[in-house]
């Protein structure tokens, strides 16, 4: 919300370049923006081709790693989560309207890492039937899903491409579409036959080729 | 497209902007749904696969039957105590270390993850039990490697010992645990020829396992006399045939630590307890004489045994498994016509009178000249069958066991004991080892080194209508999304075949789905899947020892015809019948709850 407002107040107090009417006038400007959101930390440089037409091009990376306690498949468990993602992309903010407050994104990354890791370990001992494992008997599942290629990019930006003076914020909302996943599904100790598994939970993951951008940019011109 | 270039030019350059806006919003919401919704959870149709075989290690299948076959008492369900120097390596299979209990006269037993059997480190252990109404149980069970066995142990009904055994039951006084003298006669069995008598001289200190007197008042005494040429005693045999842990006289191990096959001429377990101690030694040796079958085989001549024979004796400590050598011992003629093997001990429990072969390790006795052994019964019939070689006089050598014999049936011995002669046997498909009465067909005496093959006729066998059984077998969690792929013993019990006092077990070691070891009707499959013919018409019920719980089904006919397999204890399933293939596909599930 705080965002938002400073966003629309920027907005408001900047003047765009494209707007400014003659073509010939017309200055490609040229930003460094720091992108903070769902794609992890990144930078690009960005640069202004034509008064609706900018590209940039930059990079993004995810080192993402959370624990946390659930239950899976009825067992309390700790599950330990690791995202490690990153790419280099080039995109291309185009404004078909009157304003650029509001440009549409095309473009793509390279990812050059995409691997979601899930490892999932029991919280304590259980009972199967009247035999009582510990913890260390039962041993570790581990998920794991990685993604490469070319991954295709569509999106909106929101607020200016770039700033009137020295620094705005604006906002990215779109999607990867990513190349077909990898898995694998092991486990060790006793659960060290799920191999099966496999082959369903790379049907499961088969879906998961979206992945959404909502990003801030934080953009500093430079000319 | 007119019409639409008309409309698009009808609205005003703001409206086109906020038209495009929305749908520009439009798709940023598709991307957003789709993202959102075209995923399934990534755990969706997964059901978790839990191994527990790592738990385990050496399943061992102790199978107490009366070894009295035509008895209709069968030892059930009882308590069994384990003891001696590994007894803490012991579990029930995948189960408890403590509370161990047999059912339906199996006990299902592992040893714990951290064992490490080997042959230069075995483990060895004592089962014993109590069974009101039977002998009192102790075997030895000696493991030497991670890989599932079935021992085998024939229990002695009081009222109904088997053919082929004596036993003897007394009470005699002791003096602070030193007897006055002792003459203890076993009684002269119908049909048996062996007889035995233990004389206890006077001032005879009881000692323990450790050497230390047993200060008691009385002294039980429980002796079985086990003949060597009664088929029927052969199962009841303590320690069995084949052991491992050997040694000679000067405590060297005997073939490294293979087996040996041993070619029994009579068998005494004597066991004593005073004051609920276990007599185990003797301050003066105790004298024995064991009155022996003139018609006992000399696996040496390969004759009758006679005066001047001589047989060595070993004698089997419980604790440890382990038979020693007690040196030869030589036949002697009693006076009365009697052959009799006397010998003299200061210690207890069985003694055995054994020649000995050895196949493995450093052979001996042994030639390795294929036998083969072809079988006629007539075009079309067929049936499960023990086909045996043994002595004349009907002891055990070897022998091919659940032989699916059919007409031109080709039964291979890769070796076979150097015997002067022997003979091959049919005999109904029953306990492990020995063949058993009555004998269905026989070959003529030969000498089997020499002879290479020899046909065997078989009367005609009923042809037994088989039903082809595809059993699907699985455990899951009743609770919990989670399949076990099978594990532990499997049994299937043949209600017809005991009617007719064959085998009525078939039982197979599963781990994670593999069968490790399989006993009686062929069974072949893993992960679950199994294939076996069964007899149409026959009874059944199938058991199951998973997670130290027993699983048990109702009794279902076998029949080509689809039914819902009845559950009684934790299986159940249905079974759907291919007239094509004249195949009853099987599905069944044992529930283990998880928690």
């Amino acid at each position: 919300m705080l965002f938002c407002v400073v966003a629309y107040a920027q907005q408001g107090n900047t003047e765009s370049p494209v707007t400014s009417g003659n073509a010939a006038q017309f200055v490609s400007p040229i930003s460094l923006q720091v992108l903070v959101g769902s794609q992890g930390i990144g930078a690009d440089i960005k640069y202004g081709f034509l008064p609706k037409l900018s590209g940039r091009l930059g990079f993004g990376i995810i080192p993402v790693s959370k624990n946390k306690d659930f239950h899976f498949f009825g067992f309390p468990v700790q599950g330990q989560f690791s995202t490690s993602f990153s790419n280099v992309h080039l995109l291309a903010d185009y404004s078909p309207f009157n304003t650029n407050s509001i440009r549409l994104v095309g473009g793509a990354s390279y990812i050059t890492q995409g691997k979601a890791t899930a490892l999932i370990s029991p919280m304590g001992g259980y009972n199967i039937g009247n035999q009582a494992l510990t913890k260390d008997q039962i041993g570790v599942l581990q998920a794991d899903v990685t993604w490469k290629g070319v991954a295709p990019y569509l999106g909106i930006a929101l607020f200016k491409g770039f700033p009137g003076q020295l620094l705005n914020v604006n906002v990215d909302v779109g999607t990867y579409y990513l190349s077909s996943p990898g898995t694998s599904f092991t486990g060790t100790k006793l659960l060290s036959d799920n191999d099966a598994n496999s082959i369903q939970f790379n049907k499961n993951m088969q879906g998961y080729r979206w992945m959404p951008v909502v990003q801030l940019n934080f953009n500093l011109r430079i000319r | 497209m007119k019409n639409t270039f008309k409309l698009h030019s009808q609205i005003s350059p703001a409206k086109q902007g906020g038209a495009l806006v929305n749908i520009f919003l439009m798709i940023a919401c598709m991307v957003l749904v789709l993202t959102l919704n075209s995923c399934r959870k990534p755990n969706e149709g997964i059901a978790l696969t839990i191994n527990e075989t790592t738990l385990t290690k050496a399943p061992v299948l102790l199978r107490f039957a009366n070894a009295n076959a035509n008895s209709t008492n069968q030892p059930g369900d009882f308590d069994v105590k384990i003891t001696g120097k590994d007894a803490a390596l012991v579990q029930m299979d995948g189960g408890s270390t403590s509370d161990f209990k047999a059912s339906h006269g199996f006990l299902p037993l592992s040893l714990t993850a951290n064992a490490a059997p080997s042959a230069s480190a075995p483990v060895t252990f004592n089962i014993s039990a109590d069974i009101p109404g039977y002998a009192p149980i102790t075997q030895t069970v000696t493991i030497t490697q991670d890989s599932a066995k079935i021992v085998d142990v024939g229990v002695v009904e009081y009222a109904n010992p088997p053919a082929g055994t004596s036993v003897l039951v007394s009470t005699t006084s002791l003096s602070n645990g030193v007897s006055a003298g002792a003459t203890l006669n076993l009684p002269q069995r119908s049909g048996m020829v062996e007889t035995a008598q233990v004389k206890i001289l006077p001032g005879t200190q009881m000692l323990d396992a450790d050497g230390s007197a047993i200060n008691a008042s009385a002294l039980t005494s429980n002796i079985v006399d086990f003949s060597a040429v009664s088929t029927t005693s052969y199962g009841a045999f303590p320690g069995g045939f084949s052991p491992t842990n050997v040694i000679d006289k000067a405590g060297n191990q005997v073939n490294g630590g293979n087996a040996i096959n041993f070619v029994s001429a009579g068998l005494l377990s004597i066991k004593m307890s005073a004051a609920g101690t276990q007599v185990r030694h003797f301050s003066q040796p105790i004298q024995v004489s064991m009155k022996l079958d003139p018609n006992t085989t000399n696996f040496i001549t390969g004759n009758n045994i006679k005066a001047g024979d001589t047989v060595p004796l070993w004698s089997l400590t419980e604790e440890t498994g382990q038979w020693k050598s007690e040196g030869d011992v030589t036949i002697a003629n009693d006076g009365n016509g009697n052959l009799t093997a006397n010998f003299e001990t200061s210690h207890l429990c069985c003694f055995n009178l054994d020649w000995s072969w050895a196949v493995a390790g450093h052979p001996y006795g042994t030639c390795f000249t294929p036998l083969t052994v072809r079988i006629h019964c007539g075009a079309g019939n067929s049936g499960v069958y023990d086909v045996t070689i043994v002595t004349p006089s009907n002891q055990y050598l070897a022998g091919a066991h659940g032989e699916f014999v059919h007409d031109g049936d080709v039964v291979v011995f890769p070796y076979v004991p150097s015997i002067a002669q022997c003979k091959v046997v049919i005999s109904s498909f029953n306990l492990y080892l020995n063949p058993r009465l009555p004998i269905l067909a026989q070959t003529e005496l030969f000498n089997p080194c020499g002879k290479g093959s020899v046909d065997l006729s078989f009367g005609s066998p009923a042809t037994p209508s088989l039903i082809n059984v595809t059993l699907n077998m699985q455990g899951y969690c009743s609770n919990k999304n989670i399949n076990l792929l099978p594990s532990g013993w499997f049994f299937l019990y043949d209600i017809g075949a005991a009617r007719l006092n064959q085998n009525a077990w078939t039982y197979a070691y599963v781990s994670r789905g593999v069968i490790q070891y399989a006993f009686g009707t062929g069974i072949t499959g893993n992960r679950g899947k199994y294939s076996i013919k069964l007899f149409n018409g026959d009874q059944y019920y199938m058991y199951a020892y998973n997670s130290y719980l027993w699983y048990q089904t109702s009794v279902f006919t076998m029949a080509p015809r689809n039914f819902t397999l009845p559950s009684a204890s934790g299986i159940n399933g249905s079974a759907i019948y291919d007239a094509g293939s004249n195949t009853l596909n099987i599905i069944a599930k044992f529930s283990v709850r998880c928690h």
